[in-house]
């Protein structure tokens, strides 16, 4: 008698065990890109897990901004008010089968942002209160570092390239502007990637 | 029989350590009070209530505001100098506002210490009044809108409300005092209204008291339990 317990509970440890290791990561993944903010962003990413190691990292974004200007020079990425949103899309792969600590990953897709911008527009004999539209198309290359804490909180550094194109209809006479360096709302070119996210596994 | 006995007795102190465990666990910790030093940069003042929802890591916080200053300075300089030309420089500001958020611990194994996110919203209700040289906007003779300087008393009234996300981290220090560290984002649109038609919005920057837009959050609490 004493036997067949022994061996039922060597059978019910085992299997635990198994089942414990085995014991896959299959949360979703919640961050925000704190960096987004600097140009009056807010980016939410949504990591979810397709299969194994592949992820699907859809960012949403929304912007909003009304400047109060005291200056007397514009720049050219000033304006009055920016309302704007857009998306980016993300396939992860993960070089571990599966996420539970940290693990580097690469992760490539598509990218798209719309801008509605009412700007002073100086480039005339007068200046003038202008609104413009832009569409920006873009597409990224990853390479990242992801950490989990506690499976709870999550850490992610990344770098990497993209490229962008940028379509604005005007409302002045100046067609390029916004499109000043790699921040510009109406960048045209190629950009080097680098942020971080923080998020939370639920 | 003796054996028996122990077994029973075994039996009797394995279930009163089990019900000491639950009572210990569903012990809710109730109220927490916290400051929030930062907001003294912006003339505020800033106390929440951290209030636990019993069985749940779940907890609500109330956060009170209240904004004084009558001498058109702060740390921030949100007043602008003294200068008569200032259209920064006020004689009085007020305010108040309430904020509520709703603050999940995420693991469950502390409802006092941890890794928490929160998300909720505010409101904020400001009253400037000055007596200086500032913009005021008119309407012309051939119906457009334009703006001049004049030397006036006026009122400008904002409303602001914030609705933001955001991931902490609260630290026992010792049994009665935590240290909560956060940041997240923000969504914050303000309306103004002035009698006098007066144009400064006071939307110079995240910290200011009539900012429209994104906002990036960050800060410490300092509190204790209850």
């Amino acid at each position: 008698m004493k036997k067949i317990f022994a061996v039922i509970f060597l059978l019910y440890a085992s299997v635990n065990l198994a089942f414990s290791q085995n014991q896959e990561f299959n949360k979703s993944i919640y961050s925000f890109v704190p960096q987004y903010l600097i140009n009056r962003g807010i980016r939410v990413d949504i990591d979810k897990k397709i299969s194994g190691r592949h992820y699907l990292q859809i960012c949403p974004q929304f912007y909003l901004s009304e400047k109060e200007g005291k200056e007397f020079v514009n720049d050219k990425n000033q304006f009055n008010f920016l309302v704007g949103g857009g998306v980016n899309a993300y396939h992860k792969i993960f070089t571990v089968d599966n996420l539970k600590y940290n693990g580097l990953y690469l992760a490539y897709g598509p990218s798209y942002n719309y801008f509605k911008i009412e700007y002073i527009d100086d480039s005339g004999d007068y200046d003038v209160t202008a609104n413009a539209t832009i569409n920006k198309f873009g597409a990224d290359v990853l390479l990242g570092y992801q950490i989990l804490v506690h499976e709870i909180v999550s850490f992610d550094i990344y770098t990497g390239l993209g490229t962008r194109f940028s379509f604005m209809e005007a409302g002045g006479n100046d067609t390029n502007r916004f499109n000043d360096g790699y921040f510009g709302y109406n960048y045209t070119g190629n950009i080097l990637l680098l942020g971080f996210r923080i998020g939370v596994a639920l | 029989m003796k054996n028996k006995y122990i077994l029973v007795l075994v039996f009797i102190f394995i279930s009163f350590t089990g019900y000491a465990q639950e009572e210990a666990v569903e012990k809710s910790p109730g109220l927490m009070v916290f400051g929030v030093p930062q907001y003294i940069l912006t003339n505020g003042l800033r106390i929440d209530f951290d209030l636990h929802k019993k069985g749940t890591q779940n907890w609500i916080v109330l956060s009170p505001y209240y904004y004084s200053d009558n001498s058109s300075a702060d740390l921030l300089n949100l007043g602008g100098s003294d200068e008569y030309f200032d259209v920064y420089n006020y004689d009085k500001l007020t305010g108040a506002g309430l904020g509520i958020l709703k603050k999940t611990f995420l693991s469950k194994k502390s409802l006092t210490e941890g890794f928490y996110l929160a998300y909720g919203g505010s409101y904020k209700y400001f009253d400037i009044d000055g007596n200086s040289y500032t913009w005021i906007e008119f309407t012309g003779t051939d119906g457009l809108v334009y703006q001049k300087m004049a030397d006036l008393k006026y009122d400008l009234y904002i409303h602001s409300i914030n609705a933001n996300a955001i991931i902490g981290y609260q630290l026992e220090a010792n049994p009665s005092l935590f240290f909560d560290f956060f940041c997240g984002f923000g969504l914050r649109y303000s309306i103004h209204s002035s009698p006098q038609n007066v144009t400064t919005k006071y939307n110079r920057g995240y910290y200011d008291y009539g900012y429209t837009g994104t906002q990036f959050i960050a800060g410490l609490r300092v509190g204790i339990l209850l």
